[in-house]
């Protein structure tokens, strides 16, 4: 009887202590992302020297997520945040970095890295929402220009030396890997974007404008009257107007946007409907450079 | 036309210009390399053009991204340039040796490494207000308090100041502060490190029980307080100076223990007062809650969670002086989220449900018991509808004497509720509600709210 309450004892005392253990010693660093997008940049920076996951899905809109408590769970444990900033998780990342009870991450730490430190921001507006949901940091979709990735990738493997020096030469092989293979995908593209270049597309919402430059593709307007605010019939038919005889080849869009007004527009418009992905999963995309290469051939047709 | 439409596209179109000035990634033939010597650049117009000129103006519309417009007084346009050129070297140099830096073939990228973006070291704050016009069709009736209008005509329900900020990564603060009452209705410091999966929160809070009770009237899918949760903990809610704190368990799952000393008086709870001499330990309110949460699937969520408040009671007197308050809540979202979803299709349903036993002055002990179900469609990004159903039910023979009247009548509510948000930032609401209670008359009560939320984006709790 005793040496059983001894036993459950010990064992209580054994599962206290691997919890105190926990967070101290890591065999590999864990990631977390907000988008899938720098998760997949992060493997390939880290290989297995990291475990990285992410809390959006991929086809879901990255500006209204539910704070999950589950998210909760993935941040408490992780040694790394990576984020897009310029307030695109505003409405929910806050609430789950202080729900983590996680020093490594907190705006400050070690392990905290607003992506958007990285890039050089587009769209620094002036913060009037009166011009819609706006983000006075600048447009936080930007990933998806490659000259961006390369960024984002040569930022995670610095952020993931400090964190784990002893491997600082190993991450730093992992960017320079990747930097490499962007290139020479990047070079590709190029081919297959030259001969469309100055080519004119509408868009429903502004996710597009990084991209659009580094492919020297036009956004000849937006489907929403304002950044956030649902398109309108009235102000759809004043875009057919305004971009008649302009010669818009495509409407693209994210698969989070009903695509009823967008149909319409691409019939009144001449134009065709290209849904598209943005982060990494969506549209049978498998990594960071997919999404780019099956934005870069839709558009490209 | 629409200027204001022409003049965001127009930025759109020329701001990434800004992107030549950190200077383009290797695999863009079209950007030359600065020669190692420093020597002045070939030309490079658009990214003098941005650094000459605000970045929200634009010239025209239809200018493409690598075009440059206005032409400029030539000399100038040449020293800009070769200025340029040189913060360019400078900056080269001082990031010689970071990653990349040293291979021909992916020459180093100037980072822009700025540590703060905007306005960061400033608090975070929002204003937010909401006007309503309410109608009753009873002089008659059960009145409540708080933001909950309690008349006919006009009302400002709130007109909420919140301020939040990380202050340091040990803490964050968050206030808020009700400028139409001035009142501070919470004001407290948050710990985000400390060790063993532990939280203390400190100062002024709504106490972390239930659904209901820890939220603020922007964030309630009604224009009104339930009404079991105002017998429970008043009108205002359970905000109360106090400490808390909580634990995440090292479990597979969500699992949360909160619990908490609280000092004050709300609702049926009242810690004793100055004139009664010092407060002991048995004089505080002790709230505490143990919720779990499962992530069931993408698309569905379950919370639920075990609730319970103990303290004296606010119309008790010495030696007879409780009440306890036992609860329990559930909380479950469906939202799907995968391939052609919008995400702001959603049903959700919570409903939240408490026994209260509440000691008064004689020796007598109050026993009620009741609770809200409500359940809410998200139609689309601009209208969600709900409905709602409350009720309150005294369990003992005591009858309803009329200083029992304000902690708990025999009562029955339905609402319904529709919503029109013509942005994240605003939202119209019209909310009918029928009321039977006991003593009182049938009561319709049609109310039309309107809200606007200036400023930072809140971040929302699940």
């Amino acid at each position: 009887m005793r040496s059983r309450i001894m036993k459950k004892l010990t064992f209580v005392l054994l599962a206290f202590a691997a919890w105190l253990a926990t967070g101290t010693a890591f065999a590999t660093v864990r990631v977390v992302s907000t988008i899938p997008d720098f998760a997949d940049i992060a493997k390939s920076v880290g290989g297995d020297k990291v475990d990285a996951s992410s809390l959006v899905r991929p086809t879901q809109d990255p500006h209204y997520v539910d704070a999950k408590p589950s998210y909760v769970l993935d941040l408490n444990q992780a040694d790394v945040l990576l984020l897009a900033g310029m307030e695109l998780e505003a409405g929910w990342l806050p609430s789950l970095m202080t729900g983590a009870r996680n020093g490594k991450i907190q705006r400050g730490a070690s392990g905290y890295l607003d992506c958007s430190t990285l890039i050089p921001p587009m769209q620094v507006r002036a913060p009037n929402r009166s011009e819609g949901d706006i983000h006075p940091g600048g447009n936080p979709h930007y990933w998806t220009d490659p000259r961006n990735g390369i960024r984002i990738a040569r930022g995670i493997a610095k952020k993931l030396a400090e964190v784990d020096p002893g491997n600082a030469s190993a991450y730093e092989a992992g960017a320079q890997a990747f930097v490499a293979m962007l290139e020479t995908r990047m070079a590709e593209w190029r081919k297959l974007l030259d001969p469309v270049k100055g080519r004119k597309v509408v868009v429903y919402h502004e996710s597009w404008v990084y991209f659009l430059d580094w492919a020297g593709i036009v956004q000849a307007g937006t489907l929403e009257p304002k950044p956030g605010i649902p398109p309108r019939a009235d102000h759809v038919a004043q875009l057919i107007q305004q971009t008649q005889g302009q010669g818009v080849r495509y409407i693209i869009q994210e698969s989070f946007y009903p695509t009823q007004l967008s149909t319409l527009f691409a019939q009144k418009a001449g134009a065709e409907l290209k849904v598209l992905p943005t982060m990494t999963g969506a549209g049978g995309t498998r990594h960071y450079a997919d999404v780019i290469d099956v934005i870069v051939r839709e558009i490209a047709k | 036309m629409r200027p204001t439409m022409l003049s965001v596209l127009a930025a759109a179109l020329t701001i990434p210009s800004l992107a030549a000035l950190a200077g383009e990634p290797p695999g863009q033939a079209a950007t030359p390399v600065a020669p190692p010597d420093g020597s002045a650049q070939p030309a490079q117009p658009a990214s003098a053009e941005a650094s000459a000129k605000p970045p929200t103006e634009a010239p025209s519309p239809s200018t493409t991204p690598s075009a440059s417009t206005t032409p400029m007084d030539p000399a100038l346009l040449a020293q800009l340039q070769a200025a340029a050129g040189a913060d360019e070297q400078t900056v080269k140099a001082q990031n010689a040796g970071a990653l990349g830096g040293t291979q021909p073939s992916a020459p180093t990228q100037p980072e822009l490494g700025k540590g703060v973006v905007g306005n960061e070291t400033n608090p975070a704050m929002a204003f937010i207000v909401d006007a309503a016009g309410a109608w009753f069709s009873q002089d008659h009736r059960i009145h409540q308090e708080g933001h909950t209008p309690h008349q006919t005509g006009p009302v400002l329900q709130s007109a909420e100041l919140a301020i939040q900020a990380p202050v340091d990564p040990f803490f964050r603060v968050f206030a808020a502060v009700e400028v139409a009452h001035m009142e501070l209705e919470e004001a407290y410091a948050t710990t985000t490190s400390l060790p063993l999966n532990l939280q203390v929160r400190a100062g002024k809070f709504l106490s972390m029980v239930g659904r209901h009770n820890p939220t603020h009237l922007h964030q309630w899918k009604f224009a009104t307080t339930p009404l079991p949760n105002e017998f429970l903990f008043g009108g205002e809610g359970m905000a109360l100076p106090g400490g808390e704190l909580s634990v995440l368990l090292p479990v597979p799952w969500y699992v949360e223990i909160v619990g908490a000393v609280q000092a004050g008086e709300a609702g049926s709870y009242r810690t004793r007062t100055e004139g009664s001499g010092e407060p002991t330990y048995r004089d505080f309110v002790y709230p505490a809650r143990l919720v779990q949460f499962f992530d069931l699937a993408d698309d569905w969520a379950l919370q639920v969670g075990l609730n319970t408040v103990q303290g004296r009671s606010s119309a008790g007197e010495r030696g007879a002086d409780r009440t306890q308050a036992y609860g329990a809540h559930l909380f479950l979202k469906w939202r799907p989220i995968g391939q052609g979803a919008t995400g702001y299709t959603y049903i959700s349903t919570t409903v939240e449900g408490w026994y209260r036993t509440m000691d008064v002055a004689g020796g007598d002990r109050w026993k009620d018991a009741g609770g809200y179900a409500e359940i809410t469609f998200g139609i689309d990004k601009e209208w969600d509808t709900g409905i709602r159903g409350e009720l309150w039910r005294r369990l003992d023979d005591l009858g309803v004497p009329e200083e029992r009247q304000p902690f708990g009548l025999d009562a029955t509510r339905g609402t319904a509720q529709i919503s029109f948000m013509p942005s994240h930032f605003s939202r119209i609401r019209a909310q009918y509600a029928f009321e039977k209670t006991e003593l009182f008359p049938d009561n319709h009560i049609g109310l039309l709210q309107l809200e606007v939320a200036a400023g930072a984006h809140g971040a929302h709790t699940y």
